[in-house]
């Protein structure tokens, strides 16, 4: 495989996964874009962080596959924000994602762990 | 608090998203960049060097090249509605007598027509990198082909 070749790979690897930790976070109850990618760099102990720039175009187009639905909520005293929230359609998507994602995981390590050596 | 959209409004200016949803895109991404710039205040950074951070945390040429990718970035390119028209069942039988009349004025362009309407129909292939999976359940890695078509994929 050419190193053009992994990177795009690395790339897409990691635009699979992204997908899957929006999902995730979003699957508990509704959150807005700033609260998303807090969590994700908050759970993952700072390993993972999303910037302005890939977080708001990956959520926009979730919610252009119907996996998500944002939605501008108001609160006294406070600014409306947009809140995101799975689609039932966004359920079924993730399940299937984070039980192939497992699965794969699970084949890498094999493969990986150094059993075989 | 900054003023963040000189920043944001000229990225978005160049897509061709409706004035209402860029309108919105532009307030979300401000509030993300305020609450960004209240975190780093509240940690102690002085406001300026938080607004700093906060403008260069962000890729303005990223962000416009992924949204620009996006259905709603090709709203202006949809030309707007024409006068509306009442419905009426008169008016549809007179348009299928039209069509029908046309169609078959010209067989050779119906064929070809319904040719194509059909090869639309077949399901495309998937245009991602990702390991796919097989019934068995395997994962199959892409070709190499299928690697630097991928070349401009993005994160």
């Amino acid at each position: 495989m050419t190193d053009i070749g992994l990177t795009a790979l690395d790339r897409e690897l990691k635009k699979g996964a992204a997908e899957l930790l929006l999902l995730s976070v979003l699957e508990a109850r509704p959150r807005h874009g700033y609260e998303l990618g807090k969590l994700i760099e908050t759970w993952s102990g700072g390993r993972l962080v999303f910037h302005l720039d890939s977080l708001y175009p990956l959520l926009y187009r979730l919610e252009e596959r119907g996996w998500i639905k944002g939605t501008w909520v108001e609160k006294a005293g406070e600014r409306r924000r947009r809140f995101y929230r799975l689609t039932p359609t966004g359920h079924r998507v993730l399940l299937r994602q984070r039980q192939t994602w497992n699965e794969f995981v699970e084949a890498v390590r094999l493969v990986t762990g150094g059993e075989h050596a | 608090m900054p003023d963040w959209q000189p920043y944001i409004r000229p990225r978005l200016a160049s897509l061709g998203l409706s004035p209402s949803r860029e309108a919105e895109i532009a307030e979300e991404l401000a509030q993300h960049l305020d609450d960004r710039w209240r975190d780093l205040v509240a940690r102690g950074v002085a406001p300026d060097e938080a607004a700093h951070t906060a403008r260069t945390e962000f890729d303005g040429a990223r962000l416009e090249a992924l949204l620009g990718t996006l259905r709603q970035a090709r709203w202006k390119e949809t030309p707007p509605p024409g006068p509306a028209r009442a419905f009426s069942f008169d008016s549809l039988l007179i348009d299928l007598r039209h069509a029908i009349r046309a169609l078959r004025a010209t067989p050779s362009f119906t064929l070809g027509a319904l040719l194509v309407l059909r090869s639309a129909r077949a399901p495309r292939p998937r245009s991602s990198l990702s390991p796919t999976r097989s019934r068995s359940g395997r994962f199959h890695f892409p070709t190499p082909t299928a690697l630097s078509r991928w070349g401009s994929a993005w994160t």
